[in-house]
């Protein structure tokens, strides 16, 4: 070693013969050597270093791969233990979970996949799932239309075809249907959809000029519903059955649609109706003398449609009536002489039908407080 | 520590921050108290697949505490951390095990986990697509199939 070798030297130096100049020279040799040793020990370090990162990086590597073949003896390991290696072995549960995490426009789709994939989708555990996730989904893209209603009671649409609740109950899956009225409507007391402020008048003449829309059937579910009102032109019947579990309607407004139908009859199921309007719905047939059993009635508009036969003397039991509107229909006979008992009616319009015979004198009994209107009919002649 | 022994007799020692990520486990300890030192048994589970779950509980036992559910916070199948995707990376089989360990040991982040990267796997792909991935036999009738299909005019080209 080149250390030991100058010390050696400095040992055997004779003494008397040293001068501080030798001194001086040994010592600035030796401080060279150091520094020549030092500057390579600086670069073995950074060697060292740089071959331990090296290291590293290869043991991560192998640790990775490690752990990706520990994966794939996972199954050797262990031949004795059954495996679930089957989608469709897995527990319906499962597969419920696993289809909630997709957006529910496309995922029924996969209910053709297979017989468990149906089924899975047709649970109402996965719309219960599924619903909620939907509508975080949409919330931003649909702010103005009432998807934070799931506390209020009160709805109103501006028009239906452009909303996703429209789209959502005419196609989607009727448990699917149920969990959104559960989850966005858990206490609706009133709905109400009228006519899109920019709706073109000229579309409502020309009926291939926009889409029809059926009433949909899931109103039925808002069992706490007191007053459906749909004036919205672009609807047409018939009524869904489903509507007439409503017990605690107070107010039916479906003026406006098509409905093209009979008089239905289950309406008379809805005994706490107070305000009852049906007017330009192209109903049809006789009015029938059940309208006597919704006792609570006060406004009952039937105008406007092809309603025909006798004006029913029961309408004379509903005491309450306030408004009764029957006009631009063709009912023929006579105005029976019940009407007379309706002492709390304010507006009798009968103008524009076929009604005949004698005008009972039990209608002069109204006439100081109520605006009657008869013309046009074939009796009017004689008495005007 | 706390001991645990699979379906196979595979006896694991594991901390109890990654013990109590399973409320299985967690709930069977508050039973039994701390002094009792019997290994729990965990029929359902096979080692191997012990082995993994425990290896997600590992990674994820210095995890913040969930913050309080977020109603306006959205919740997809994509949102999964890189290192979750990383574990997932496993044939199907195993994939569906864990899946099935972590819905038994009730570990909802683990199962989540498992469902959200199937549920990315069915993602975008055709009927047929999917029975071809995950190995299905379609077991309608063609009568069946055909009624479905009708049902699903709605849905069947999205």
């Amino acid at each position: 070693m080149p250390n030991t070798n100058s010390q050696a030297a400095i040992i055997n130096q004779p003494k008397p013969q040293a001068t501080l100049d030798d001194i001086y020279n040994l010592l600035s040799q030796m401080q060279s050597h150091f520094d020549s040793e030092l500057t390579q020990l600086k670069a073995s370090q950074s060697e060292l270093k740089s071959k331990v990162e090296n290291i590293q990086t290869d043991v991560a590597q192998i640790q990775r791969s490690l752990s990706l073949t520990c994966n794939q003896v996972l199954k050797l390991c262990n031949p004795s233990v059954k495996y679930y290696t089957r989608i469709t072995q897995l527990p319906i549960e499962i597969l419920i979970l696993i289809l909630s995490w997709l957006d529910p426009r496309y995922v029924f789709k996969y209910r053709r996949v297979c017989q468990s994939f149906n089924a899975c989708l047709s649970t109402r555990q996965f719309s219960v799932l599924a619903v909620p996730r939907y509508f975080t989904l949409l919330g931003h893209e649909i702010d103005n239309c009432g998807f934070d209603s799931s506390t209020s009671t009160c709805v109103t649409f501006f028009g239906w075809g452009r909303h996703e609740e429209c789209f959502l109950f005419c196609v989607f899956p009727k448990q699917f249907q149920e969990a959104t009225i559960e989850y966005l409507y858990p206490c609706l007391k009133s709905l109400e959809i009228v006519k899109a402020e920019d709706w073109d008048e000229e579309d409502e003449e020309d009926e291939e000029a926009h889409d029809w829309y059926s009433i949909p059937a899931i109103f039925g579910k808002l069992s706490q519903l007191e007053e459906l009102s749909i004036t919205a032109p672009e609807f047409e019947g018939p009524i869904p059955a489903e509507l007439w579990n409503l017990h605690k309607l107070t107010r039916l407004q479906l003026s406006g649609c098509r409905l093209l139908q009979e008089f239905p009859l289950e309406l008379f199921n809805l005994r706490a109706l107070r305000f009852l309007d049906l007017q330009t719905t192209s109903l049809e047939g006789n009015i029938p003398r059940d309208i006597g059993l919704l006792a609570c009635l006060e406004h009952l508009i039937l105008s406007w449609n092809s309603l025909s036969g006798p004006i029913p003397s029961e309408i004379g039991n509903l005491r309450q009536l306030v408004e009764l509107q029957l006009q631009f229909n063709t009912l023929s006979g006579t105005i029976p002489e019940s009407l007379g008992n309706l002492n709390k009616l304010r507006i009798l319009m009968l103008h524009n039908n076929r009604l005949s015979g004698p005008i009972p004198d039990a209608l002069s009994n109204l006439a100081n407080e109520c605006v009657i209107c008869l013309e046009n009919n074939p009796f009017i002649a004689e008495v005007s | 520590m706390v001991k645990i022994t699979s379906s196979d007799n595979q006896e694991f020692t594991i901390s109890k921050e990654i013990a109590n990520q399973s409320v299985l486990i967690k709930n069977m300890l508050e039973d039994v108290g701390e002094s009792d030192d019997q290994p729990i048994p965990l029929p359902n589970v096979s080692g191997a697949i012990l082995q993994k779950v425990i290896e997600y509980a590992t990674m994820h036992k210095d995890d913040p505490p969930p913050a309080p559910e977020d109603e306006t916070k959205l919740k997809t199948s994509e949102d999964i951390e890189e290192r979750d995707k990383e574990f997932m990376q496993l044939d199907q089989g195993t994939m569906f095990e864990i899946i099935l360990a972590a819905n038994y040991l009730d570990m909802k982040n683990l199962l989540d986990l498992g469902c959200k990267t199937v549920a990315n796997m069915i993602k975008g792909k055709s009927v047929e697509e999917v029975r071809k991935l995950f190995n299905i036999v379609n077991d309608f009738t063609p009568e069946e199939e055909e009624q479905i299909r009708k049902e699903n005019e709605w849905c069947e080209d999205r």
